[in-house]
């Protein structure tokens, strides 16, 4: 080994997640000196904006925080107002929300394992090279893609952000035809997502095994997805309402963002690795095919291994829109409603990339008071950083370059979202 | 001849919104769409056209409202490590519609140089100027009046 030398890794502007970020490694011989994930994120804007606002317009504003996962913030939104003024849904409108959700995990996992994942594990920089040497392969992940467009789409309005979707319900329910329609291309999602997963299944998987505290939510009758009880595989066992007791957020000073713990313990793990192992059980059957012939245990410990779990959850994802779509009958009202009162609600579901978990006070004339908003991501943050400092000494003994892509893999297990909003063209014009 | 207008924007952050604003002032004659970025519902609104005019922020160094007109078949747009709100810029998208040979015959990128891009913001001065003569750049490459 060399003699105590200093190397300083910087990656700036994370490519191919979502959002801005970047990450700062400082090591002395084998040593971590120092070592910080930063989020960019913006500042809890949203949380601010809502303040003095009707409790009818949370689920409008709160979907324009996420422009891949509108859904899961309108949904958790609307689950804690709906909490708050003691309304109840019923199952058709359950049912409907499930279906549309479900379009977004198909839309959002496709995304992630084809565009922003997969190249890591096949040397590609990006999507664009991997098109270049795989078209039909590429052209199977933006039709998945595509599909959970659609459903989002006819269940949710055809606008930036869906619209259709309210407090209580939806402002119009799709008819039978209407969503019986989708089937031929929600069938064709279910084999292309069988392929996906066979296809993510024969990548090479660095070897890492990690003690993690996987948080999710449960539900006795379903993979939960729209609503549940907040679960971990260390004893957590709440309703949603007990979250404040259970989790705590921290500010850190060189982020914007905040980090979250297990109230005297620490770090913890959401997203579909964390459903997976708590809610095994629960995969459509068709799923759970696929996630053994992709050499799948029921408790997988390997966050390299959450493309997989990611494609398993799109399979599941398209055979039980399959079974929603023929038990499909359209609420009728298409939404419920109660009189505002003062109360404090609190809601979650499970968004893409783990559980999402809204809290606000409203006022007697329904107005919103407080509010806050924890996303997976934010949950996440400290555990992808103990990812970082599990994998960094393995690793010392490589390239610079090749230390940065194996963190920067590691970082993207977490399909970290990290803030929603520019896109804007960094424009260098090149002139043949 | 099928020709697609897309305007991408995000209207919370700032100057961000230009594409989206610039769609909603286009006259109705021309049939424009908003997209949010997400680089696969570009390639499919795409498909099948056979000119494409796509409005969109950009940082390029220029001032504030600095609106640029790109011939994107004859000037690819160079394809950076740029991050973006889906992990691919608008750039990527045309490329990868490239490779898979479904981008259109002519595609015009109408830029507008952006200035804040906080949540929240409203869209600055230069902002404002800069979609009306995006609107009129438009109307120019769809040969409409303004």
């Amino acid at each position: 080994m060399h003699q105590t030398d200093l190397r300083t890794f910087h990656v700036d502007e994370l490519a191919r997640v979502e959002g801005e970020g970047s990450l700062d490694v400082v090591v002395e011989g084998d040593r971590i000196v120092d070592l910080k994930f930063k989020i960019f994120e913006s500042p809890r804007f949203f949380e601010a904006l809502l303040r003095g606002r009707s409790h009818l317009e949370v689920t409008d504003i709160t979907a324009r925080i996420c422009g891949i996962c509108p859904v899961a913030y309108q949904t958790s939104s609307a689950n804690a107002v709906e909490q708050a003024l003691g309304i109840e849904v019923g199952d058709r409108i359950h049912d409907l929300r499930r279906l549309l959700y479900l379009g977004e995990w198909i839309e959002s996992h496709a995304l992630h394992i084809y565009f922003l994942h997969a190249p890591d594990f096949l040397g590609y920089p990006s999507g664009i090279e991997l098109a270049r040497a795989d078209p039909d392969t590429v052209r199977r992940g933006l039709q998945l893609k595509k599909v959970g467009n659609r459903l989002m789409e006819v269940i949710g309005g055809r606008e930036i952000h869906p619209v259709n979707p309210r407090v209580g319900g939806f402002w119009r329910a799709p008819t039978r035809q209407e969503i019986l329609r989708l089937v031929p291309e929600v069938e064709w999602a279910l084999t292309a997502a069988e392929a996906t997963c066979d296809w993510v299944a024969g990548f090479d998987f660095p070897e890492l095994s990690v003690d993690y505290e996987f948080v999710a939510l449960s539900d006795p009758d379903e993979y939960a997805i729209i609503g549940g009880r907040v679960v971990s595989n260390r004893g957590i066992d709440i309703p949603v309402e007990r979250w404040p007791e259970i989790f705590l957020e921290e500010h850190v000073e060189w982020s914007n963002a905040l980090h979250a713990r297990v109230r005297g313990r620490g770090s913890y793990h959401v997203g579909p690795l964390a459903r997976y192992n708590l809610n095994y059980g629960r995969l459509h059957t068709r799923a759970r095919v696929a996630a053994e012939r992709a050499g799948l245990a029921p408790m997988v410990t390997n966050p390299f291994r959450s493309i997989v779990v990611r494609a398993v959850e799109v399979v599941h994802a398209a055979a039980t829109i399959i079974d929603l779509v023929d038990r499909y009958t359209p609420p009728d009202p298409p939404y419920a409603e109660a009189s505002p009162r003062a109360a404090v609600g609190h809601g979650a579901s499970e968004a893409p990339r783990g559980l999402l978990y809204h809290r606000y006070q409203i006022d007697e004339e329904g107005l919103i008071r407080d509010a806050v908003i924890v996303p997976p991501t934010s949950q996440n943050q400290l555990r992808i950083e103990e990812d970082l400092r599990t994998l960094l000494p393995g690793l010392l003994d490589q390239e610079d370059s090749q230390i940065t892509h194996r963190l920067e893999q590691a970082i993207r297990n977490y399909d970290p979202c990290i803030s929603c909003a520019t896109h804007f063209l960094d424009m260098r014009l090149e002139r043949r | 001849m099928r020709r697609v207008v897309i305007g991408v924007g995000n209207p919370v952050r700032g100057d961000d919104a230009v594409g989206t604003e610039v769609v909603g002032r286009l006259p109705s004659s021309i049939g424009a769409v908003s997209s949010s970025g997400d680089p696969s519902g570009i390639i499919a609104e795409l498909a099948g056209a056979e000119e494409a005019i796509i409005v969109d922020a950009i940082r390029s160094g220029r001032p504030a409202g600095t609106v640029i007109v790109a011939d994107v078949r004859r000037h690819p747009i160079a394809v950076t490590k740029v991050p973006s709100t889906h992990g691919m810029g608008l750039a990527e998208a045309l490329e990868l519609a490239r490779i898979l040979g479904t981008l259109p015959r002519r595609v015009w990128v109408v830029g507008v140089e952006v200035g804040s891009l906080s949540v929240g913001a409203a869209l600055s001065p230069g902002a404002e100027a800069g979609i009306g003569r995006a609107v009129a750049a438009v109307c120019h490459l769809c040969g409409e009046a303004a």
